[in-house]
């Protein structure tokens, strides 16, 4: 045992070891950020010279409006047949929103789109590639970072005008942009407020340009150690961000936008996205869950996993990998039915997106007794088949008393991808089946 | 320091750059022991000063500059770990650069220990076990700083202490796989 003050000692040592001079890099990024941004003023000055100046503007567009009323009115009331008179301005009288002040009204960003947004590859100048793209949006900031790079490849401030257009002025100057560069992108949310489409009005920043219109999904995981979208809410085919079904085990992992895609109808939800593992939950049990996962003793899910490998069933349940693991889809059936640990089902071949792919369903024999540490007393428990490897999230996948589970196999080409349809309620299982098998026959392996 | 935040705050920007100077370090030190990659350490620094700039008008008091800043790089470090947290938890898990502790007492399997083990605490718990570890903070100035309840503070240093401390003494045994039980 470790006495306190032993460990605190340590614990004291332990954190002594890292960095203690801030990068220059980072000073530097932030005086420039500072010459060019203002700061939030007290509620004296810098509130009332810009409410002068809107009620001014203001005034204007009253008089405007006014203006084309009482021509609407003359006209109707001289019985003319042009009474179609256009409120839309002529572009000859709006100011270009990057060389002059606007006359429209803005605000903070509204609490709708704040929120962290991915979206797809796309071809951006003078900007880093990514094989997925982020954009954050703050009550007064726009952010698209990189995520292997420290600096902000796009940061500027950010307001909306008149509602629907989001305003946006360069804070940095990569890509070529210039400070002070003015953007302007035309909003709108889906329904559900999960999908953001950007279009672009204006912009003087050409890599902007290139980088912000489209769509985007929003990031709503209630887990927090993963970045997935969460309750999609509505039907749709989606892409996965991070899962890696045929990255071999010695890949290098990155975000992948699109490895996995995946039809689900309205009411599923994305509850994880790793490189070993990408989960579906319906929504009402995605509901019930918390920021690390359903309840105990409450999964209802279809997992996806990378690599499967075979585990020897050991007393505390690590599950270490079996040397001989097979690799094939054939071997690791072969290694399920005979389990003695488990029964299986007689296996049944489909396909899913052209993949020679295999299913068996598995319960836990009668006869195993057998348990794990973590599982309640009396209960039996099978472990079956690991997943990944140690460069990346690790899984065991067990059953658990009257557990039932079906696995799908799929030869993605080359290697195996697992899926795995398991309700902890029995008198669940068939009714999750019978949704999960069309999703996962809408799979497709990039 | 009182004269600069005042300069500051009223837009002085030479004020704010000795400032920065004058806290960047230590900020930057306490963002990478939270998060533990540098990367991400960066992104928060950068991050709370440009919110410190932009903020520093509405600060009240000038005497209370320091918890305030620290207040905000803390927030930053949750929103970076939030953002991030893929990469930290599974790949961008880099070995944060530094000297060895001066009296050697941390051993390799010390610090292999400590640093899986600090991996699965909340960013909050890591933040409150920095804060009281390494700035020596008293848990009731903690959850000020955090603006957080003192019991709040105290939990969450009472559960990281209990997880790396059952890492260090669990050391030598065999280390179990991460993830669930499907």
């Amino acid at each position: 045992m470790t006495s306190e003050r032993d460990f605190d000692r340590l614990a004291r040592a332990w954190l002594e070891q890292g960095p203690d001079e801030a990068p220059d890099r980072v000073i530097a990024a932030v005086l420039q950020a500072a010459d060019t941004l203002p700061q939030v003023r007290r509620r004296v000055a810098w509130p009332t010279r810009r409410h002068v100046q809107m009620n001014r503007l203001l005034l204007f567009a009253g008089a405007a409006v006014l203006l084309v009323a009482v021509i609407g009115g003359g006209a109707l009331i001289g019985g003319s047949k042009n009474v179609a008179v256009s409120v839309t301005p002529s572009p000859t009288t709006v100011p270009s929103p990057s060389t002059a002040p606007s006359a429209a009204v803005t605000a903070p960003v509204p609490s709708a789109i704040q929120s962290t947004w991915v979206g797809a590859p796309r071809s951006i100048p003078g900007l880093l590639a990514s094989a997925r793209y982020r954009l954050e949006l703050t009550p007064d900031t726009f952010r698209f970072p990189f995520d292997d790079v420290v600096q902000n490849q796009l940061l500027a401030s950010a307001s909306t005008e008149d509602g629907d257009v989001l305003r946006l002025s360069s804070i940095s100057t990569p890509g070529g942009c210039q400070v002070g560069d003015v953007g302007t992108y035309r909003w709108s949310l889906s329904p559900s407020g999960r999908k953001l489409t950007l279009t672009v009005v204006n912009d003087a920043c050409a890599a902007r340009r290139a980088a912000v219109p489209g769509d985007w999904q929003r990031v709503a995981c209630k887990n927090t150690d993963s970045a997935c979208f969460g309750d999609l809410v509505e039907a749709g085919t989606y892409p996965s961000q991070y899962y890696a079904p045929r990255l071999p085990a010695d890949g290098s992992w990155q975000p992948d936008w699109g490895a996995l895609t995946y039809t689900v109808p309205a009411g599923w939800a994305n509850s994880a996205d790793w490189p070993n593992s990408f989960v579906l939950t319906p929504s009402d049990d995605y509901a019930k869950e918390g920021p690390t996962g359903p309840p105990d003793g409450s999964v209802h899910e279809i997992s996806a996993f990378r690599l499967p490998v075979a585990v020897s069933q050991d007393a505390a349940c690590v599950g270490p990998t079996l040397p001989s693991s097979p690799t094939s889809v054939a071997g690791l059936i072969g290694y399920v039915q005979g389990l003695k640990s488990v029964v299986a089902s007689a296996p049944t071949s489909i396909a899913i997106d052209g993949h020679p792919a295999t299913w068996i369903d598995v319960t836990i024999a009668p006869t195993w007794k057998a348990s794990c540490p973590d599982v309640a007393i009396g209960e039996p428990a099978a472990l079956l088949l690991g997943s990944g490897d140690a460069s990346a999230d690790q899984h065991i996948i067990g059953l658990v008393g009257s557990e039932k589970v079906r696995l799908v196999f799929v030869d993605v080409g080359g290697q195996v991808a697992l899926v795995v349809i398991d309700s902890s309620d029995p008198a669940r299982f068939d009714d999750l089946v019978a949704q999960a098998m069309p999703i996962i026959g809408s799979f497709t392996f990039k | 320091m009182r004269d600069l935040v005042i300069g500051a705050q009223n837009g002085d920007r030479e004020a704010f750059a000795a400032l920065v100077h004058m806290t960047s370090d230590r900020m930057y030190a306490l963002a990478a022991r939270i998060l533990r990659d540098n990367v991400l350490a960066e992104d928060a620094l950068q991050g709370a000063l440009i919110t410190v700039w932009r903020q520093l008008p509405t600060l009240r008091d000038p005497d209370r500059f320091e918890a305030w800043v620290r207040r905000v790089l803390v927030n930053a470090c949750y929103a970076e770990a939030r953002r991030r947290r893929a990469w930290a938890a599974n790949v961008r898990v880099l070995p944060v650069d530094g000297p060895a502790a001066p009296d050697g007492i941390v051993s390799i399997d010390d610090r292999d220990a400590l640093d899986r083990a600090f991996r699965r605490l909340t960013v909050e718990q890591r933040a409150v076990f920095v804060l009281h570890h390494h700035v020596g903070l008293p848990l009731v100035e903690i959850a000020e700083t955090l603006g957080i309840p003192a019991g709040t503070a105290r939990s969450r240093l009472h559960y990281a202490t209990r997880v790396l401390r059952a890492a260090v003494e669990a050391d030598a045994a065999p280390v179990a796989k991460e993830g669930r039980t499907a």
